[in-house]
């Protein structure tokens, strides 16, 4: 048994809890209601807000960028020209480099590195040359918050703003 | 033979009559004497004598003054140069002969004027005596040196007088279209122009300028506007209205120049504002030209190519651009096909030949080997089995077509043909929509050029363009008018805030070049510098992606002039 006194108790009632008999105040129901309404009324709130800032999100497109630090080429047996494959592999890694201001300049954008000097071997691309191109690049995740998202592709078409190519 | 001595004392005699004028005092020369020679020092470090200067850098070596010119850092208007950290003081009379203090009279509280003057030092005014000693000793009027930065050039005394009384011609008098109230601005329309292409191309350019009008009224009626615009602006740009007139020039080209001059004369303006055609631009480049009249990003695809003129500030080459690049970028590689032939296939017409020409001119310049050229007459279609049997005889490295998506089966048939290793090309551009459309199975072999940013990089660059729609879709517009047009709106706004109330043409255009490389919509960079006039100067080499809404892929970095 427990006994709760408070100050200014006028009327004390009776509650079964767990086969235990508590006595409690009025006062000490309406702190306690109030106690549960507010913590109601807050779980309420939460969510609520969780529900409106999910819909209100601005809607955020993830694109993966690389920035090349260096370049190599793997004729790969081929027997193809080292230094010209090189020059070409050059030109082929930076074309794959991403400039990072064109996201950055148009506003709306975090960028974050993901992974340092990864390897990537990308084909030559090239009809007198055979082989790999090797870069070196670190990888970053651009993310993209759409402040006044583009609601057509190159197309004119309409963008499918879920399935996230954003063309 | 007789006659021989005095008629050659004769001519040269008369060959140096010029001189001997030009070697006169300052005072027996006319005024417009005095501003060509002046001229002639200030911008090529020419003597009047013809002789070029001398000079001597960092205090003691002996340069010639025709690579350390006044212009170099004074720039074309005398007003100066901010580069970066590194500012140069004006070097006009108007300013030189006034006391400098390190703020700007009139302008003190607006930061970036301030910013401009306390970087500055003070300094007396300059007299004639302390110009001359300046020029030539590298000493201020406050005994400072100014060797480190600045040449020290040996004029003799009648040449240097030359020299001062030009700057003191240089940049004194607000050019024309530019009062105390009011700056005029035109653009020109050549009649016939689609008219969504128009409305595409004038939109922007009004935009600024009704935008500039309202902050002038906007600002006398609400205080924090007035005191957000004049930090931007300061109070003289600020309180200026724009005006944007319609030149709409009709009829053959050959009368362009006169309806030009008509217009003109009823209302000089400061500047002109983009302005479209699709064939035509020299009569109004010529006329620019004449009247030393700024035309800034005209839309044209056939720019006047001549790296000496001054008024016009192109956006890029035009469609020649794209074979230049082209012939850049197969120049790289072209140690692996050295001993085969480049066939280019141009259609016949002013687009085809542009293209040809820069791939040719751009191919010299490498000093390659002539391509194999075929022409495309107009009306006809390129044809795919006249093309295979080219490749069976000659066998080319590189085939280039410069044509239209009529092309594109031929393009096809070449791209799958087994037994040829080479390289395809194309204009991306010239392909218009089809481009997106290209069969799967040609892709992997087509390289095509781009002279934008690639579209999916480019898309969120319509946030800029929306800002001046004033809630009208951009699709009603044409998006590649429009985003080059935006340019000329804001290029517009950044040199005129630069100009700090000096509403010199000259200046306008020293501004313009003194901006900082921009991303801009449409163009993957454009860089200015001092006399560039073309502001985009590369262009990719792209293939297209696999699946049903590809996108370009780069296979080359921007290939730049």
């Amino acid at each position: 048994m427990r006994n709760v006194q408070r100050r200014g108790v006028t009327s004390p009632q009776v509650l079964v809890d767990m086969g235990t008999k508590i006595h409690i105040t009025k006062q000490e129901i309406n702190y306690q209601v109030y106690l549960l309404s507010s913590l109601v009324l807050f779980v309420s709130l939460f969510f609520l807000s969780a529900t409106f800032a999910q819909a209100a999100k601005t809607p955020e497109r993830v694109v993966t960028a690389f920035l090349v630090t260096a370049y190599d080429y793997d004729p790969g047996g081929s027997g193809s020209d080292i230094d010209m494959g090189r020059s070409i592999c050059a030109t082929q890694c930076n074309a794959f480099s991403t400039d990072y201001l064109n996201y950055s300049e148009a506003g709306g954008w975090r960028i974050i590195k993901t992974a340092s000097q990864e390897q990537l071997r990308l084909e030559i691309k090239n009809p007198f040359l055979e082989g790999d191109c090797l870069c070196t690049a670190d990888r970053y995740e651009i993310r993209i918050n759409e402040l006044s998202y583009p609601d057509r592709n190159v197309l004119g078409e309409k963008i499918d703003h879920d399935s996230g190519s954003g063309q | 033979m007789k006659y021989f001595v005095p008629l050659l004392l004769v001519l040269l005699m008369a060959g140096f009559m010029p001189l001997n004028l030009f070697a006169a005092p300052v005072e027996s020369l006319t005024a417009e004497q005095v501003r060509i020679l002046g001229e002639r020092m200030y911008r090529e470090g020419i003597l009047p004598s013809g002789e070029p200067m001398l000079a001597f850098a960092a205090g003691e070596i002996p340069v010639e003054a025709t690579t350390f010119t006044c212009i170099s850092c004074h720039l074309r208007s005398g007003l100066g140069s901010v580069e970066g950290e590194v500012i140069t003081p004006p070097a006009t009379g108007r300013i030189l002969y006034e006391l400098r203090e390190p703020y700007m009279k009139g302008n003190e509280f607006v930061p970036s004027y301030h910013s401009y003057a306390v970087t500055l030092p003070a300094r007396p005014a300059y007299t004639d005596e302390t110009l001359a000693k300046m020029i030539a000793s590298g000493v201020d009027p406050n005994g400072r040196s100014t060797m480190k930065v600045m040449p020290r050039y040996q004029i003799e005394d009648d040449d240097m007088a030359i020299l001062i009384a030009y700057l003191k011609t240089l940049s004194s008098e607000f050019s024309a279209g530019a009062s105390k109230e009011f700056l005029h601005f035109a653009t020109v329309i050549v009649d016939g122009t689609d008219p969504a292409e128009i409305e595409s191309m004038v939109l922007p350019l009004q935009f600024s300028v009704d935008r500039k009008n309202s902050l002038a009224t906007a600002s006398q009626n609400n205080a924090r506007v007035a005191r957000m615009a004049y930090n931007m602006l300061g109070p003289d740009l600020l309180a200026k209205r724009f005006t944007l007139e319609r030149w709409v020039l009709k009829g053959p080209s050959s009368t362009w120049y006169s309806q030009l001059e008509n217009f003109y004369k009823k209302n000089p303006v400061f500047a002109l504002l983009g302005g479209i055609s699709h064939g035509d631009w020299e009569p109004v480049h010529r006329f620019c030209e004449d009247n030393q009249l700024p035309n800034i990003f005209p839309l044209v695809d056939y720019p006047v190519l001549d790296e000496n003129n001054w008024q016009t500030i192109y956006l890029s080459r035009g469609f020649r651009q794209e074979g230049e690049a082209a012939a850049r970028y197969l120049a790289s590689m072209s140690e692996l096909f050295k001993e085969r032939r480049v066939l280019q296939v141009s259609r016949d017409s002013r687009r085809g030949n542009a293209l040809k020409d820069g791939f040719n001119d751009s191919w010299a310049q490498k000093k390659k080997a002539p391509v194999t050229d075929i022409s495309l007459p107009v009306g006809s279609t390129l044809n795919a089995q006249q093309l295979l049997k080219i490749i069976k005889t000659q066998n080319p490295a590189v085939i280039i077509v410069w044509d239209d998506a009529s092309a594109i089966p031929a393009l096809r048939s070449v791209a799958q043909t087994t037994d040829w290793r080479g390289l395809l090309l194309t204009s991306g551009t010239w392909l218009g929509s089809d481009l997106w459309a290209l069969p799967e199975d040609m892709r992997d072999d087509l390289y095509m050029t781009w002279p934008y940013r690639l579209p999916q990089e480019n898309i969120r660059f319509d946030i800029s363009l929306k800002r001046i729609l004033s809630g009208r879709k951009l699709d009603d517009f044409n998006s590649e008018i429009i985003s080059k047009a935006y340019i000329s709106n804001e290029v517009l706004g950044k040199a005129l805030i630069d100009m700090r109330g000096e509403y010199y043409r000259d200046f306008f255009l020293d501004s313009i070049d003194m901006l900082d490389d921009t991303y801009f919509p449409l163009y993957e960079r454009l860089s200015f510098g001092q006399g560039q006039r073309y502001a985009s100067k590369g262009c990719f080499i792209v293939q297209l992606g696999k699946g049903n809404n590809p996108q370009l892929e780069r296979r080359s970095e921007w290939v730049t002039r």
